[in-house]
């Protein structure tokens, strides 16, 4: 391969993310709106569309681990390979936990659950902005940005201690809607492992830029 | 001198006529350590590996200046460049390994007597223990204990380049000059040549000039990057490959030109 193809195909497996970062944005949007509304048609879109990132992920490491070998990239080439490898499986797993978290809203409907959780909402909220601004930071290399992801996990995992009070606080105190707590409890935890995984996904971008995490 | 430098160069400059093949070098070797010299073709990296034991003497109209400080090698302690050194001491101190292998038309034995016998070594018994131990450093012994008397032109190509190691080795240098050691060679041979390396910097010193980016990443500790007579970058291996600060070794290191 020349080098001239390397840089064809580097450009290439930088698209493909960009691509699937795409999808995956949208599918975080998606879950969270179909948790908040408790939207079963919405949720049942997410399960779907989750199970065609896995061709797309696929593809990138098999490109991604086909220009290692046949290049054996060094400096920038190996850290760029590196992240894409890093980040793809960052990004698979937030299209995986963002399916999860619909199949718990399917769950929550046929047991006619209300969903009467607020900080689930705003915990949503803040993982469709951290996973925003992960894929943007990756894309344009924006160490900024990367470290605002950074600071923003730790909000998420404030969020996440508040949300385990307020539910054995519920349970608790058993009050009407306490078996619900231990649904809510999952899909803050999903959330709170998208928040890590857009951390991740910021620190394999600083990587990609200097060389350090 | 830090006492873990046994080379220290600076401000060397090398001229071939009224070319300056060498603008400048300032930099330190570490002891038992391997270091790797790469850039494109005529940056310079082969004539400084010669500077280092003075083979450039050997070429008219080269002129060096400049100074190589040798550090902590009995008798040979200074600059090598300054007027009173010993020059055959120098060489028995800092063995050379060319590119092709270069075995002199006689058997093994003779081979790797060679270079002890110029130093006076008589005796027999002392001469076998030097030529098996020199071919076992060099770890070709096996191969050869049972044909000492073979021509050494009969051999391999890598099994050459690995009796011209145990000739360098056969006088007890402190340090090994690897000048493209294994570019003729086969990747069997090749990774033979490598792992001797890894084994040999716990005794000797080892610079090697290489076009092969790989090979300096598998076994050097520290790699430096020549460009038109200067050395632009100059680090350990992991920084250099990983994180290269210059932008030109970068370009290099992954293809962008050379």
């Amino acid at each position: 391969m020349f080098r001239s193809k390397f840089q064809t195909e580097l450009d290439g497996i930088n698209f493909d993310l960009i691509e699937l970062g795409r999808v995956v944005n949208s599918v975080i949007q998606d879950c969270v709106h179909s948790l908040a509304n408790n939207d079963l048609e919405l949720s049942q879109q997410v399960i779907e569309i989750g199970h065609e990132t896995k061709a797309q992920v696929e593809k990138i490491e098999e490109r991604a681990l086909k220009a290692m070998l046949m290049q054996q990239p060094v400096a920038r080439d190996m850290r760029f390979i590196t992240t894409a490898l890093k980040v793809v499986s960052n990004m698979d797993r937030i299209s995986r936990q963002a399916r999860e978290i619909c199949h718990i809203v399917s769950d929550l409907h046929e047991m006619d659950y209300k969903f009467d959780a607020e900080l689930l909402k705003t915990m949503g909220e803040h993982a469709i902005d951290m996973v925003q601004n992960c894929i943007e930071s990756f894309a344009n290399l924006d160490i900024d940005l990367a470290t605002k992801v950074k600071h923003q996990d730790d909000i998420m995992d404030n969020y996440f201690k508040e949300l385990k009070l307020q539910m054995i606080e519920r349970i608790k105190n058993k009050e009407e809607n306490a078996d619900s707590a231990l649904y809510f409890m999952m899909i803050g935890k999903y959330l709170e492992k998208i928040g890590d995984n857009s951390e991740a996904i910021a620190n394999w971008t600083s990587y990609c830029k200097s060389g350090k995490k | 001198m830090a006492n873990n430098q046994i080379i220290t160069i600076t401000d060397l400059h090398l001229y071939y006529g009224k070319v300056e093949a060498l603008k400048g070098i300032n930099m330190s070797i570490a002891r038992n350590e391997v270091t790797s010299f790469i850039g494109p073709s005529g940056c310079g990296k082969s004539t400084l590996l010669r500077c280092i034991n003075r083979m450039n003497d050997l070429i008219d109209n080269c002129v060096v200046q400049g100074n190589i400080y040798i550090n902590g090698i009995h008798g040979l302690d200074g600059n090598i460049y300054d007027k009173n050194v010993d020059i055959n001491a120098l060489r028995k101190h800092i063995g050379m390994v060319f590119q092709k292998p270069n075995v002199f038309p006689m058997s093994i034995y003779d081979n790797i007597a060679f270079g002890p016998r110029t130093h006076g070594v008589k005796k027999r018994s002392d001469l076998d223990i030097i030529v098996e131990d020199s071919l076992k450093k060099a770890g070709i012994w096996n191969e050869t204990k049972d044909n000492l008397k073979k021509s050494a032109v009969s051999l391999s190509g890598g099994q050459q380049q690995r009796i011209c190691i145990a000739r360098a080795l056969a006088v007890q240098p402190k340090v090994l000059l690897m000048d493209e050691p294994t570019s003729a060679l086969d990747p069997l041979s090749t990774a033979t040549i490598e792992e001797l390396c890894e084994n040999l910097k716990e005794q000797y010193t080892i610079v090697i000039v290489t076009h092969n980016m790989q090979q300096a990443t598998r076994i050097s500790d520290k790699t430096a990057f020549f460009l038109l007579g200067e050395i632009l970058e100059f680090g350990t291996t992991e920084q250099v490959f990983q994180t290269p600060r210059n932008i030109q070794c970068e370009n290099y290191i992954t293809g962008r030109f050379g």
